[in-house]
Formats: structure tokens, C-alpha cells, sequence
């Protein structure tokens, strides 16, 4: 165990190095120069030689790219990613304060996925081919196949305009000062539930049919037979004895759900306004902001690795055929 | 091999009803984007027009053909700028018109008109047809799906084969490789690169999703060739004198080819969700162009003046990568008859 896990350290190692290289690359030698636009936005139409000199010394701009990239490595290992071309403020704030909506919708999307798709699999592997496995599986494929923006649209168009119950953009109302606790409270909850829901609705059909062909490859095996033969109610037996088979590779399955959620914030988040990580990623990059760009691609790709990693650690440690491959 | 697989392949996959429908409808959606000229264009298919016969129509058809508008001559006087078809049609003793008579980037005053006669599905905010714009924007579509898997499907076989079948060092580097572009979330690599692009277009955007896209395949590629490379059909081959290349293409890749056909296949689906994605974020096919995003994007920010606008897009994205999936999964089964009782459950 302590050589795969070590094998396994060096190779995500080596992965973090290159996506470092990746991100410098392709934010770096992008066309466009950060320096003129900086001063352009400040409203001037021209400038002094020597203070288009002092911007790109600032920017290290001046510096071959090799020191350019050494020195972003250094300061990003400190986690300090500078000031946002943009308005100058820094990207470790300007990430830090747009993480909470993101990790909200994250993490509400997979309660609730789970919430849903574990009760659902449970019962149509109960009784595999029955009424409610076909209608169930029938409608969560139906679901799965509608794009997630689409599915967003619709929900729009038909909250906001066709219905006019309330606004769907952004994080609550514009009236939310005026609105008693209650209201309030029944505000963000509508709000949330909207966005949530479409990140959530892909995951329900997905977890559901994995937990159960997991569980219906678990039912056949010896130890649910003994289980069965001593008495057991098909209740305990499902739920204690099979469940909890299933429930480790559906841990990295979820774990594996993160980078898919991560890449689809981006058109969710600025579909719904909602104040995340996609939207700014995505506003960031309208405005050539290639701070907050490169701090945001590494950030996303360090936890999917993190996450790859966990989730191939949880597997050897579970199975320990994997570590012998 | 080859040869005997396919048809193989094909009995098996004839029998599963709802991989023909959507082969069909798919079939149905590639006659559209290849006939679009003719479906939706202000230009007559045929015309008699001052006691000559035209085929404007017809022409634009031909002329859409790759390389062909080198030799394929425009129809003079009706694709000039200034020439007043309406004008035309209206005096001409003898005219057949296109399905939908409008043009996908002809303004008019006729703003945000709701379905009607005239306008099957409403105009948009610059009184473009939106049933025009939808045909034309299948093309956009196809061509982005088709192409961007054609390239990923290329690099992914040719480096997945390539790592599973030599082993060693290039192993190493194409699985680094691999594993180092998964990392990233699509979007976020896409749109990284993406902001490169001066002037983004179709060839771009085929480009970029498939350079990111051929991951899975190539993952999937050196798997099956690690799996097939010590198997005693390879093993015969070789020792009756079959070299490295030969072995590989004539003997490995013809029985790696199923599942990655399979993964292709979803991909396409993929494909064309990112391209209508990117474009509703501004980041892909640029707007005046007809494409399914493009045309959400219009929608969403005129959502309250004209809600009517976010029906189409919204159905031509999603009857299109349900029939890529179904098609997908189809093709699947076929592939793999042993796991059909896997799929009791759809999706």
C-alpha cells in the first residue's frame, strides 16, 4: 500500500507541474497586452514611453518568459496570485469571496442528488425489471438527456416570464430588504433551489443507476445468501448488509462528479447571475483578466486532481487488487 | 477483419428500434443542413425569369459542397447584393420557392413577431426568421460535432494506440498526458484558449473542442490495445511474420474499434452542447452567424419581450443530442451483446 500510495503521489506530482506549465502557457502567450489595456481602461488614449515601461515592469511583462513563469510559480505556491488587471484588487479576494456560492451550489447539488437517487436506486434494485425501476429509469433518462443550459432556459422562461412568480437571476430579490424574515428566508430558498436544481438533476439519474447496478451485482453474491438464509428481513439485508457495499465507490463516484460540475458553473452561474467561481471565471475572461484566469484554471485543476487522487486512494484501499495492477 | 465485422455489427444494431429512429432522424438532420439552401433562403429553387430559367436555389446547394464554389459559377443575377429577388419572383411567370423564403441574416421591421403564417416560429430582435436561422444553424451544429470528433477521434486513436501497443517511455509520457488534460474542467480550458482567438469562427471552435475532447478515447484506445497486444490472435500473427505496424493495424485495431466507435459517438453529442455553450457565452461561433446558441443567447436577453424565442434552440439542442445518445447507445449494445441485460435501465 505505502508504494502505491507513493507511485501514486509522484505521478499527481508530476500532473501539478504540468498543469501549472498548461495554465501559464495558454493565459500567458495569449494575444492582447495587459499592460496597454490597463491603461486604456484608466481612460487615457496615450501615455509616456516611461509609464508604459513602469506597467510592464510591474506586470512583469519585461522579463523572458521563463522568469515570468518561475516567479508566478513562487508567489502561487504562497497562494498569492497578484491584482486583478481589472480593478486592481487582489485574486486571492476577489476568488475567496465568490468561493461560498460555488461550494453552496456544490455541495446542495450533491445532498440533494444523493437525497433523491439513493431512495430511487434502492428500490428499483429491489425489484430489478418491476413497474417502478421501469417508469423511474424511464424518467431519469428522459432527464439525463436534457443539457443542463437547456433545462436552465426553460426554467427561466417559465419562473420568470410565463408564470412571473419572481425573478430568477442572482442570489435573492431586489425587494429582499423590504421582505419579513420569513420572506426572506423563502427568497434565497427559491432563489437557491432554481440553480441547484439544475446542477442536481443530471446527478440524481446518474447516482441512481449506479447505486443500482451495484447493489443488483452485490445481491448475487454469497454473503447476501447467508444473510437471507439466517433470517434476515429483505429490508436489513438490502440496507445493511448490501448498501453498504455500494456505498464506498459511490463516494468516488461523487468525487469524480466535482470537475463536471466545476466546468458547467460557468454557463449555469451567468445564466442565473449567481455570484460563483464560473461567473467570475467567465467575466474575468471578457475582460482579459489573466490573473484571476490563471488562478481560477489552477485552482480547478488542483482540485480535480486532489479529487482523481483521493478517489484512486479510496479504491486501493478498499480493493487491494488495484494496488497490484 | 474489418470486413467481416461491420456487417456483423450492423445485423445486430438493425434490431434495436430506437438506435434506427435515431439514426434516421440524424440521417433526416444531415439532409437539412446539406439542403438548407433550398429549405430556407430568400433565393427561388427555380425561377423563369425574363424568359430565362434560373436555379438560384439549387446552385447555393452545390456551391455549399466543399472546394465546389471553385467551380460551381454563382447565380447571377439573383446572388448579387443588390438585386431585388422579391421584385424578381413577383414578375417572373414561373417560381418555386424555398420552404422558409428568408434569408438566416436578413434584417427586416418586422421585430419580434410571434409565430405566425409568414414567420413559422416568430422573428427575433432584429426581425432575422428564427425558422431560417434553426435550419441553418443544424449545419453549424453538425459540422461542429462531426468535426471536432473526427479530429479528437484521430488524435485519440493514434496516441491511445500508440501508448498501449509500444509501452514503456511512450507509455509513460501519453498517460501523463492524458491525465494532465482531464484535469482541467473543459470549460475552463476551452474558454483559456478560446479568448486566443482574435476572431473566432466554426474551424476554431471544432478545433479547440477537439483538442480537448480526444482524452477519453485515447484512454479508452490503450486500454483495449494493452488488453488485445498479448491475446493469441496477435501472438499468431506475429510469429508468422507480421511486423509491429501490420499486427497493429490490420489485427489490433479492427477489434479495438467497437467501443471506441461508442465513445466517438457520445462525443459528438458532447461536441455540439459545448459549441452551443461557448456560443451563448460569446466565446464561439460570433453572432451574427446562426448557430443554436447564438440563437439562446438572443433569447435569453430578450427573455421578457419574447419569450417565444427560447423554445427552438432549446428543442433543435436537445432532440439532437438525445438522438446522438440513443444512436450511442445503440451502436453499444451491438457492440457488446453482453451487457444488454446491464440495460434494462435507459440513458
Amino acid at each position: 500500500m505505502v508504494r502505491y500510495v507513493a507511485k501514486r503521489l509522484l505521478l499527481a506530482g508530476v500532473t501539478l507541474v504540468g498543469i501549472t506549465i498548461v495554465t501559464f502557457a495558454v493565459t500567458r502567450l495569449a494575444p492582447g497586452d495587459p499592460a496597454l489595456e490597463a491603461v486604456s481602461r484608466g481612460g487615457a488614449s496615450t501615455m509616456s514611453a516611461e509609464a508604459y515601461a513602469r506597467l510592464r515592469t510591474y506586470y512583469d511583462l519585461d522579463q523572458p518568459l521563463s522568469r515570468q513563469y518561475a516567479a508566478w510559480l513562487g508567489r502561487v505556491v504562497r497562494l498569492d496570485f497578484g491584482r486583478s488587471f481589472h480593478d486592481g484588487r487582489r485574486v486571492t479576494d476577489k476568488v475567496g469571496e465568490r468561493l461560498p456560492a460555488t461550494l453552496c451550489l456544490a455541495g446542495g447539488a450533491v445532498v440533494l442528488s444523493l437525497a433523491f437517487a439513493i431512495p430511487i436506486g434502492l428500490a428499483s434494485a429491489r425489484r430489478a425489471g418491476g413497474v417502478f425501476d421501469t417508469v423511474a429509469g424511464g424518467v431519469l433518462a428522459a432527464l439525463h438527456s436534457v443539457p443542463r443550459y437547456v433545462m436552465a432556459m426553460l426554467l427561466i422562461v417559465v419562473v420568470g416570464v410565463h408564470l412571473d412568480w419572481f425573478s430568477p437571476y442572482g442570489l435573492r430579490s431586489d425587494s429582499f430588504e423590504d421582505m419579513s424574515y420569513p420572506g426572506k428566508a423563502a427568497d434565497l430558498v427559491r432563489h437557491f433551489a432554481l440553480i441547484v436544481f439544475c446542477f442536481a438533476y443530471p446527478l440524481i439519474a446518474y447516482q441512481a443507476r449506479f447505486i443500482r447496478g451495484n447493489l443488483l451485482e452485490v445481491l448475487g453474491q454469497d454473503y447476501i445468501r447467508t444473510a437471507r438464509a439466517k433470517g434476515l428481513s429483505e429490508r436489513a439485508v438490502l440496507h445493511r448488509h448490501a448498501f453498504r457495499n455500494t456505498l464506498l465507490p459511490l463516494i468516488t463516484v461523487v468525487g469524480l462528479l466535482v470537475p463536471s460540475a466545476l466546468g458547467g458553473s460557468v454557463i449555469l452561474e451567468t445564466m442565473f447571475q449567481w455570484p460563483g467561481i464560473g461567473q467570475l471565471l467567465f467575466q474575468a475572461m471578457t475582460q482579459r483578466d489573466y490573473p484571476v484566469v490563471m488562478a481560477l484554471t489552477v485552482v480547478a485543476a488542483v482540485v480535480v486532481l486532489l479529487c482523481t487522487l483521493l478517489a484512486d486512494l479510496t479504491y486501493a484501499l478498499a480493493d487491494p487488487r488495484v494496488r497490484y495492477a | 477483419m474489418l470486413q467481416a465485422r461491420a456487417p456483423r455489427l450492423w445485423r445486430r444494431f438493425r434490431r434495436r428500434r430506437l438506435g434506427m429512429l435515431s439514426l434516421a432522424g440524424l440521417v433526416l438532420l444531415a439532409a437539412v443542413a446539406v439542403l438548407r439552401p433550398v429549405l430556407a433562403s430568400r433565393l427561388p429553387i427555380v425561377c423563369r425569369y425574363e424568359g430565362r430559367l434560373y436555379f438560384p436555389g439549387l446552385v447555393g446547394v452545390l456551391r455549399s459542397v466543399p472546394f465546389a464554389s471553385a467551380v460551381v459559377e454563382e447565380s447571377r443575377p439573383f446572388s448579387l447584393p443588390s438585386f431585388d429577388v422579391e421584385k424578381a419572383v413577383a414578375d417572373s411567370s414561373f417560381a418555386v420557392r424555398a420552404l422558409i423564403p428568408y434569408d438566416p441574416l436578413d434584417y427586416s421591421s418586422e421585430v419580434r413577431a410571434r409565430p405566425s403564417r409568414q414567420h413559422w416560429l416568430g422573428t427575433d430582435d432584429l426581425g432575422r426568421d428564427v425558422a431560417a436561422r434553426l435550419v441553418h444553424g443544424t449545419a453549424v451544429s453538425l459540422k461542429v460535432g462531426l468535426g471536432a470528433m473526427a479530429l479528437a477521434g484521430l488524435v485519440g486513436i493514434v496516441l491511445g494506440a500508440w501508448a498501449g501497443y509500444a509501452g514503456g517511455i511512450v507509455d509513460v509520457v501519453v498517460s501523463r498526458l492524458i491525465e494532465l488534460v482531464m484535469c482541467f474542467p473543459v470549460f475552463f480550458l476551452i474558454l483559456a484558449v478560446m479568448v486566443w482567438v482574435e476572431e473566432p469562427g466554426v474551424t476554431h471552435v471544432v478545433f479547440v473542442i477537439g483538442l480537448t475532447a480526444w482524452t477519453p478515447i485515447a484512454r479508452l484506445m490503450r486500454a483495449e490495445m494493452l488488453r488485445l497486444r498479448g491475446s493469441e490472435f496477435a501472438v499468431a500473427a506475429r510469429a508468422l511474420g507480421a511486423g509491429p505496424v501490420r499486427v497493429l493495424v490490420r489485427h489490433l485495431l479492427p477489434n479495438a474499434m467497437a467501443p471506441v466507435a461508442v465513445t466517438i459517438t457520445f462525443g459528438v453529442g458532447h461536441a455540439i452542447l459545448i459549441e452551443a455553450g461557448l456560443s451563448w457565452l460569446g466565446f464561439g461561433v460570433p453572432p451574427p452567424a446562426p448557430s443554436w446558441g447564438v440563437m439562446l443567447r438572443s433569447a435569453y436577453d430578450q427573455i421578457q419581450s419574447a419569450p417565444f424565442l427560447v423554445y427552438p434552440p432549446c428543442v433543435a439542442i436537445f432532440v439532437t443530442v438525445l438522438m446522438v445518445n440513443w444512436l450511442g447507445e445503440a451502436v453499444r449494445d451491438a457492440a457488446d451483446p453482453r451487457g444488454e441485460s446491464e440495460n434494462l435501465v435507459p440513458g
